[in-house]
């Protein structure tokens, strides 16, 4: 493997009292968008911001690239940021903005209007060039935030919040904007959101975050298919999570008591649950199927009452009480209509063991 | 729709009436004790000085000449050295705020909550002194008795015997302390608002601190700085209380220069026309610093 961008060995910071991050260790590969995901004040912002040399770590190793870099200004660090609030200069114009980075480093004029102009065109606001930055609008600001950055072609990318200030509709597009502009330079971006959508949208990798330590990182779909912990499971989407007790192991995986019944899991083969011991399982709701007739080898299938159905537009999502327990099952709308199912009917649901994850926690 | 215009012009008028209303005793206010005697002065500066302080014809640029050099003897400059050294006492105590101004903004505006206030009241507290009892407390501090004298021999900077009063060392002290509020004051005010962000952005950007400082924080509080050099620049160059008592009374300073022709030598018209002459070089050089600080700070600075 080639030495990764960014490498982060036992890093911890506190603020105070407060650890805001402890003993982190990642590694982000070259030419890959890795989002740090995490609800606010988790510090996955403060991290960023040690990568960035904007905060010191108190203990641990900041590599960039194969350097060790903890210890250098971040001025002379290899890498740029995009934040939150842009933080343009107000008394410069968009060009000028732009070509910040490039002064400070001395690039010679001619290289530097060069480089601007691609950058400007990359992020499409070269009719924007003479503007102030209080005579654009939010997408516009981010434009040219992401543009400054980028047009020194640092060794990484770290992306604080980007699109947090922005409405959804224009956050949509610029996700699209952004992922293209990444895979177009082949450049290593570091995104920092606390938008679970966002991350699984842009990101090669995702890195959770909870309370400063790193809970979990793993590519999109594994970090929402296999969440390892509850915190994982709630935090990235809906998920029914069911207390269970082991009764038996199978070559195939653990078959677990519930409220409602027996219910058979595939199991990673690493999880060291015998008899008896307590786990949770977590269950998202669209992978939970359901009607009448359906014919299940292997059980884990069950009746319920419905209890609540709410239409969402494309999917509808149905509450459920199976015993003590109460589910959520999510069904692409056409399906649901079809079923025509009311409140207080009784109905058969199911859900394949491979989709039903034992949780580490 | 004719209605409504009618009722949108009355409401025009309305805010006009008040605007009028609430300007006029300023602009009367400045028009009788400023811009009529100005006027005066401008008069009386082209006239000829009188027995007994009084104001004759005829009209002439005598006054004038003579500030430019031309004496009774033929050449000679001592009212354009009154004139700059004046203006390089003024320079001098505007470089020292700064350098002691600044720095000090910047420390108070990092101070938690509290410590604000009571940094910016001690920063104040001088002011109720009187100017002049500050002015003959240094005589003291700095006579070859004083204490900051004693240390100054100490350490080694002083010959044993001599003092640092009188001399340009007590005046810039002096004037330091006295005009130090002035810069520190409407430099905190901006040096509070600023942007931190824009700070790390410049040095995300690769900017070091030299550069952080120029292109992400001046621009920043260019209002602050352009009012505290204005506010003490101007009285600095027309003070001559300080210089007279702590420099030892040797140096004509335009102050002083002023005073007496409206005192001891009753020449009105040749202290009106030091007075224009100051005017007009004081104007040239804000003018000339707003070309240098920029649009944005010109139209504060002027």
């Amino acid at each position: 493997m080639s030495t990764p961008a960014v490498e982060l060995r036992a890093v911890s910071k506190r603020f105070g009292e407060v650890r805001a991050v402890s003993e982190v260790s990642l590694s982000v590969q070259k030419g890959e968008f890795f989002s740090l995901l995490g609800p606010s004040g988790c510090g996955k912002s403060t991290l960023l911001r040690m990568i960035a040399g904007l905060e010191w770590p108190d203990s641990g190793v900041v590599c960039l690239g194969s350097t060790e870099m903890h210890a250098t200004p971040a001025h002379l660090r290899p890498v740029n940021t995009v934040f939150q609030s842009y933080a343009l200069f107000p008394h410069m114009n968009v060009e000028t903005n732009i070509a910040f980075g490039l002064r400070m480093k001395r690039v010679p004029r001619g290289v530097r209007e060069d480089r601007v102009a691609r950058a400007m065109e990359t992020v499409r606001i070269v009719e924007l060039a003479g503007r102030r930055p209080s005579e654009l609008s939010g997408g516009q600001r981010q434009r040219v935030a992401l543009a400054r950055a980028i047009v020194n072609e640092p060794e990484v990318l770290l992306l604080d919040e980007p699109l947090g200030a922005l409405d959804l509709q224009l956050r949509k597009q610029l996700q699209v904007e952004l992922k293209s502009v990444q895979r177009k330079l082949g450049m290593t971006f570091i995104h920092v959101t606390h938008d679970q959508e966002e991350a699984l949208v842009l990101s090669d990798r995702i890195g959770l975050m909870q309370a400063g330590r790193l809970v979990q990182v793993d590519s999109a779909e594994r970090i929402y298919e296999r969440p390892r912990s509850r915190f994982a499971a709630r935090f990235l989407g809906a998920c029914n999570l069911v207390d269970a007790v082991v009764r038996a192991r199978g070559p195939g995986g653990l078959q677990v008591e519930t409220s409602f019944g027996l219910m058979n899991a595939a199991a990673a083969p690493s999880l060291a649950l015998g008899e008896g011991a307590r786990c949770t399982l977590a269950i998202r709701p669209e992978r939970v199927e359901w009607g009448l007739g359906i014919e299940g080898e292997r059980g884990n299938q069950f009746s319920a009452v419905v209890e609540e159905r709410s239409y969402t537009g494309p999917r509808t999502h149905i509450w459920v009480r199976s015993g003590a327990g109460r589910f959520q099952i999510a069904l692409p709308s056409h399906a649901a209509n079809r079923a025509a199912l009311g409140i207080g009917e009784e109905v058969l649901w199911r859900v394949p063991p491979e989709s039903v994850v034992i949780l580490e926690d | 729709m004719a209605d409504c215009r009618t009722t949108a012009e009355q409401a025009e008028a309305g805010r006009h009436r008040c605007a009028v209303a609430i300007g006029a005793p300023a602009v009367l206010w400045l028009t009788v004790f400023f811009l009529i005697p100005l006027g005066m002065a401008a008069v009386a500066s082209l006239l000829t000085a009188g027995g007994y302080g009084g104001i004759e014809p005829p009209v002439t640029a005598a006054n004038y000449l003579r500030i430019a050099g031309q004496g009774t003897f033929g050449f000679a400059p001592v009212y354009p050295l009154i004139l700059g050294r004046s203006l390089l006492l003024g320079l001098v105590t505007t470089v020292l705020c700064l350098a002691a101004g600044l720095p000090l903004a910047f420390w108070i505006a990092r101070l938690p909550g509290m410590f604000k206030t009571i940094g910016l009241t001690l920063v104040v507290i001088p002011f109720w002194t009187n100017l002049l009892i500050r002015t003959y407390a240094w005589q003291i501090l700095l006579s070859p008795e004083g204490w900051v004298t004693g240390v100054a021999r100490w350490i080694g900077l002083v010959d044993p015997g001599a003092a640092l009063y009188p001399g340009m060392f007590a005046v810039s002290l002096c004037m330091l302390c006295d005009f130090l509020p002035f810069m520190v004051l409407p430099l905190y005010v901006s040096v509070e608002k600023l942007d931190a962000s824009l700070v790390e952005a410049a040095a995300d950007l690769g900017a070091n601190r030299w550069n952080v400082f120029r292109h992400a924080i001046v621009p920043q509080i260019r209002s602050g700085l352009a009012a505290g050099v204005t506010l003490v620049f101007l009285p600095a160059t027309g003070q001559f209380v300080i210089p007279d008592l702590l420099g030892g009374g040797k140096t004509a300073l335009l102050g002083n220069l002023i005073q007496q022709q409206f005192g001891p030598s009753m020449d009105w018209p040749f202290g009106s026309a030091i007075a224009m002459v100051t005017l007009a070089v004081v104007l040239l050089g804000l003018w000339v610093a707003s070309l240098m600080g920029g649009k944005q700070g010109g139209a504060e600075l002027l």
